[in-house]
This record gives structure tokens, sequence and C-alpha cells, in this order.
């Protein structure tokens, strides 16, 4: 859905722009919950919540067209708060294997960058959440680090020094050089990896 | 593996595997869960958000003492209208008003034979001996402001509530609730309000000795009971931030204070 799409049907507030906001973002607000507590039971649950605290409080939302990102964020608040309340890590559900179509395909080229994505795909499970959710944000939700910081109400540092840390977690588990845990510049542009 | 040790990781190589991550889990069925989200949020009893039970030392203390007072006010009435009538021989107390025994007991009872203990105060008075009852917080604020939904990313907006001075709508407060810490949040409407006298007067509110301390930042940080808090002046009013668990240190307060700019 279009930021402005979704920023027009926040406006609107009614029961069916709250089905069409649910509709777009379910998949991914579940993704997210998911990907925290590692059980589809409570992942349901929390998606849920995290729904209904977003529709509570919409008025509240200060920009509507950053709807996903935010909803994005009540989500893993309230898995992470899950977490801690329950005391353990939920160590469940094993990340199902996926198949590209360019693997299946069988070019070596496309089948090696698969392998990549996987390995990737893989090592992004294994971040502790406060990692785990600005990276979302700002990979997958294209948030810049000031955007995220405000919405996460932390410090702009606080955010740079989590993907920091978090790139460095990745590249760790996927034994690559230092070089590859990069900072991100100023503004939340991707930067250069130093290598 | 070839090539593998030569990756890169790359900003386009992250977004692709959150997307494959996304793609690749197993979602439940949309129509069961937007069925609940609708009939909760049609129902207003459904709506009510979760309250963590919160078990602080003083809402026990409240409902210990409030069970006391009714056990030691029942005594102490029952005992009141014992002694209030003069034990003479010319009075012979009828058995319903006594409750008890009846004028065969009391002629049997004579002073000498009880306790020194057992005497009648001579006021007649109801001593009641219970510790002193705090008052509940406040109550449900109508017409609360825009409260941030999430304090820092540890803490969640429990409940919106307003705090009264003689009957009168005063503070308005937020309760934050936390894994392991619970927080208040004060804002009040008088501007240019010196700390100390904001502090003095939030206390009695809340019938907390707020206690001035050092200053830190833009904040002074003053102490009760066990915990601490924070206040400052800002241009639509005073705030404080309380930790009402005890169990945040001030420096942890003032930085999850500095996130409400």
């Amino acid at each position: 859905m279009e930021p402005n799409q979704a920023a027009q049907l926040v406006r609107q507030n009614n029961n069916d722009s709250r089905r069409a906001l649910f509709e777009a973002y379910y998949k991914r607000t579940f993704a997210v919950a998911y990907q925290i507590l590692r059980r589809r039971e409570n992942a349901e649950d929390i998606t849920q919540d995290a729904f209904i605290k977003a529709f509570q409080n919409l008025n509240q939302l200060q920009d509507a067209a950053k709807f996903g990102a935010w909803l994005a964020v009540i989500a893993s608040n309230l898995a992470r708060n899950y977490l801690k309340r329950e005391k353990r890590i939920l160590l469940t559900d094993e990340i199902p294997a996926f198949e590209s179509a360019e693997s299946r395909a069988g070019t070596e080229e496309s089948a090696l960058r698969s392998l990549e994505i996987e390995r990737v795909r893989k090592a992004i499970s294994s971040l502790p959440p406060d990692q785990y959710q600005v990276v979302v944000l700002q990979y997958y939700h294209d948030l810049k680090v000031d955007e995220i910081a405000r919405l996460l109400k932390i410090r702009s540092g606080t955010v740079k020094s989590r993907l920091f840390r978090a790139r460095q977690k990745l590249a760790a588990f996927l034994e690559l050089d230092d070089g590859s845990a990069c900072l991100t510049d100023e503004g939340g542009d991707r930067g250069r990896c130093q290598e | 593996m070839p090539g593998i040790e030569k990756m890169k990781l790359t900003d386009e190589l992250i977004r692709e595997a959150l997307q494959r991550e996304i793609d690749s889990i197993n979602i439940p069925s949309a129509d069961k869960a937007w069925i609940g989200i609708e009939a909760k949020l049609a129902d207003p009893r459904l709506l009510r958000p979760v309250k963590r039970r919160v078990y602080t030392w003083y809402r026990m203390a409240t409902v210990a003492a409030a069970c006391l007072l009714v056990v030691l006010g029942a005594a102490g009435l029952f005992r009141a209208t014992q002694f209030s009538a003069p034990l003479a021989d010319s009075e012979m107390i009828a058995d319903s008003e006594m409750g008890f025994g009846g004028a065969d007991d009391m002629a049997a009872l004579q002073v000498e034979d009880l306790p020194a203990e057992a005497e009648a105060p001579k006021d007649n008075s109801v001593r009641i001996f219970v510790e002193e009852i705090p008052p509940p917080l406040g109550e449900k604020d109508p017409l609360p402001p825009d409260w941030p939904l999430l304090l820092t990313d540890d803490y969640a907006l429990g409940e919106a509530i307003i705090l009264f001075a003689g009957g009168e709508p005063f503070y308005q407060g937020a309760l934050y609730y936390g894994a392991d810490a619970h927080l208040l949040l004060v804002k009040s409407a008088v501007v240019d309000e010196e700390l100390v006298p904001f502090l003095d007067h939030l206390g009695r509110h809340l019938q907390l000795d707020l206690l001035p301390g050092e200053k830190k930042e833009e904040f002074i940080v003053f102490t009760f009971e066990e915990s601490s808090g924070l206040a400052r002046q800002t241009a639509d009013g005073n705030q404080a931030l309380l930790d009402l668990s005890g169990s945040i240190s001030s420096e942890e307060l003032v930085n999850t204070a500095l996130t409400l700019d």
C-alpha cells in the first residue's frame, strides 16, 4: 500500500478504512511479532492487540503515512514486553527453508544469490529484539535514522548504535570481515561499507 | 562454498532477506483475526485496556488496612455499646439490647473481675489502631491529553488519571507499565511555577513526601519512600516523572524523561 493511501485511510478512521489497513498490514505485522516470539499463537494474539491499540490511538499518530512502521513498532514492543514478562526465550518453530524461483530455475548465479539471501535471513532471525526492530524499520519500512528515533522515542545515537551492533552481529554470524559492519551516515543514508 | 567468502553484507541483501523472511512465514487466517479485532473495537467492555495487576505495597496496605478498619471498627462499636450504660443494680438491661447473655450475665459481671485493660475508655471513643491508609493515586481521566503511547520502548501507556485537590481536578497523570517498573508522568497546567512548591503541592496530592535533591540536566531529582523521580519546568507547565516501583536508577529515569521531548 502506498503511504498516501495509508494516510488517507488513517484519516478516515471508519470500519471500512480500518479493514483496508488491516488487510494491507496484517501479514507484515504478524511477521514482526512472529520473528520475535517464534510462536504462532502468541504472535496471533500480539498482532491482534497491536491492531486494536493502533486503531484506538490513531489520533496519536503524527505522520499518517507512517502507519505501517508505527504499527510495526507497537507490535514489536508488545512482543518484547511479552517476552520480558514471560522471562523466557521462546525457542520454538524452525525457520522454514525458502526455495526461491531463482534457485529453482537452476542458474548458478541465481542459486548463489539465493543462498546468500538465505544465510542473511537466518542471521537476521538471530538478532535480539531491539536490534531486529531497528533493522526492520530501516530496511523494510525504509525509515531514516531520525524517523526511527522519533517513532521509538529514543535518541538518534541509540538507533545508530543498535544498527551498528546489528550489522556487527550479522557479519559475525556470516563470518564476514570486520569492515562489513559499517555505520550508517547521518540522516539515515545507508552508507558505504568501509572495506 | 565458492563465492560465499566474498559476500558483502549490503543493504540490498538485508532488504531481500527481510522480504523473504516475511514471505516465508505461514500467515494465519486474516479473516479470523479481523473478526476478533472488530468485535473488540465494537464492544466497549472489551475495549478496556488489559490492566496488569500492580501489586504495589500501598495497594496491598490499602486492602489490608480497610479490612482491619472494618474488623476493629465493628469490635470498637460493639465495646462502646457495652460500656456506654453504667453497671448499676437498678438498671437491668434486656437481652435484646445487650445481644448476649442478658441480665443474669450482667449481674454476675463485677468491675473488679475485669482485667484493667478491659475498662471502658473514659470518653467512650472508639480507638482504631491502623496504619495511615494511603489514598488511591487518582481517578480515571475522562478527557486525557495526548499522552505518548509508549515511553521509550520499555513502557506502555496503561491508564490516564486525574489527581484531585479539594474535590477539584488539578493534575493530569499517566501511568506507564513496563516489565519491571511502573512510572507515573504528571503534568501541571500552571506555568512559571517554581519546582519546589510544585513538588510540595504534588506530594500532598499523592500523600507522599517528595524531597528535592540534586539537579541533573534540566531536571531536579527528588526522592520519596525508597524511590525517585524527576521534575522540570516546561513552557506548558511543570512535569514530573515518578518511579513508582523503586527499581530504576535516576540516570535511567533521566534517559527516559529525555525521550519526552
